[in-house]
């Protein structure tokens, strides 16, 4: 056989071929790994999600807890302190005293009894 | 049935049912494509899990204007394109790294031999497949295609995007350029 035939049979070489056959898990393993890949996805996907939701929920049950913990040196005394203030400025007196006089009587009340004593 | 819209649908949509319908639909093809140009059987079967994996990432992309069939030779083309390039690089990387003295461990070319071909053939279509290497990439791809896989001018051109005429004569050459090839070869041995 001369070299020229020899290279057309070598050139047909590929014509009866078949496919070959692979494993027949193969389906499988590619679904599988098709499948678990969805999954892994999904999962970093939502893994930064759940991470940022689940700090703002910390930091916002942070923020209720020092509220709820320090009400009282939040507006809703301001306006007390305010009257108070203004309460010792109405009777000349000085902040010490703001408790007690607050307690007592006006002095004003207080004269018409002056004779009891 | 598997340019059935409803088909395709279900692929959209991520059935499972259909996903294993279709690999078990393509796989052959998409292997023994891959196999035949990157000629090794391990990588041929990792690059066929990959090509499916690309198609149920990608399928919301397809939009219906070829065939299911003709979409996924492509993908499977790019595939083993993408790891002959890679081989190239790694190849020149070791060229550069034994020039200037670094360990590269070189990779043995081994013959290849198809396991769709029959036993009396054997001998000439690794020598095929070997002078298959040495013709460019368009070229070779067609020649595949049309050899190994037994697809029609019309389907190849579809797949590659190019016109009928543009195929054969890409079938031309080819021819030409493995006469030479094998031409050199036996004056060589």
């Amino acid at each position: 056989m001369n070299t020229n035939q020899k290279i057309e049979d070598i050139l047909q070489s590929m014509d009866k071929m078949h496919r070959p056959v692979l494993s027949p898990f193969f389906t499988a393993k590619v679904v599988n790994k098709i499948f678990e890949e969805k999954d892994n996805v999904i999962f970093s996907v939502k893994k930064p999600l759940l991470i940022i939701s689940f700090s703002i929920l910390l930091l916002v049950m942070n923020i209720a807890i020092f509220y709820k913990s320090n009400r009282n040196q939040f507006s809703d005394n301001k306006a007390s302190q305010k009257s108070m203030y203004e309460f010792a400025k109405e009777y000349n007196l000085n902040s010490i005293s703001i408790n007690y006089y607050n307690e007592l009587p006006k002095r004003e009340n207080l004269l018409p009894n002056r004779d009891a004593y | 049935m598997s340019d059935n819209l409803e088909f395709i649908e279900l692929l959209k949509k991520g059935d499972r049912v259909a996903f294993t319908e279709l690999v078990e639909q393509y796989q052959h093809i998409v292997f023994n494509t891959i196999l035949s140009i990157v000629q090794q059987f391990q990588d041929a079967e990792d690059l066929t899990q990959e090509v499916f994996v690309q198609v149920y990432k990608s399928i919301h992309g397809f939009r219906g204007d070829s065939k299911l069939s003709t979409w996924i030779y492509r993908i499977a083309l790019t595939k083993s394109l993408e790891l002959e390039r890679k081989r190239k690089a790694q190849k020149t990387i070791g060229f550069f790294k034994n020039l200037i003295g670094l360990d590269y461990e070189k990779v043995e070319v081994k013959e290849f031999n198809h396991p769709g071909i029959i036993i009396q053939q054997k001998e000439n279509a690794s020598l095929l497949f070997s002078a298959l290497k040495k013709i460019p990439e368009n070229q070779r791809i067609a020649f595949i295609l049309i050899k190994a896989e037994g697809l029609s001018y019309m389907e190849v051109s579809m797949i590659m995007n190019k016109s009928i005429k543009s195929i054969e004569g890409l079938i031309h050459r080819a021819g030409e350029n493995l006469r030479e090839i094998l031409k050199c070869h036996y004056k060589e041995n």
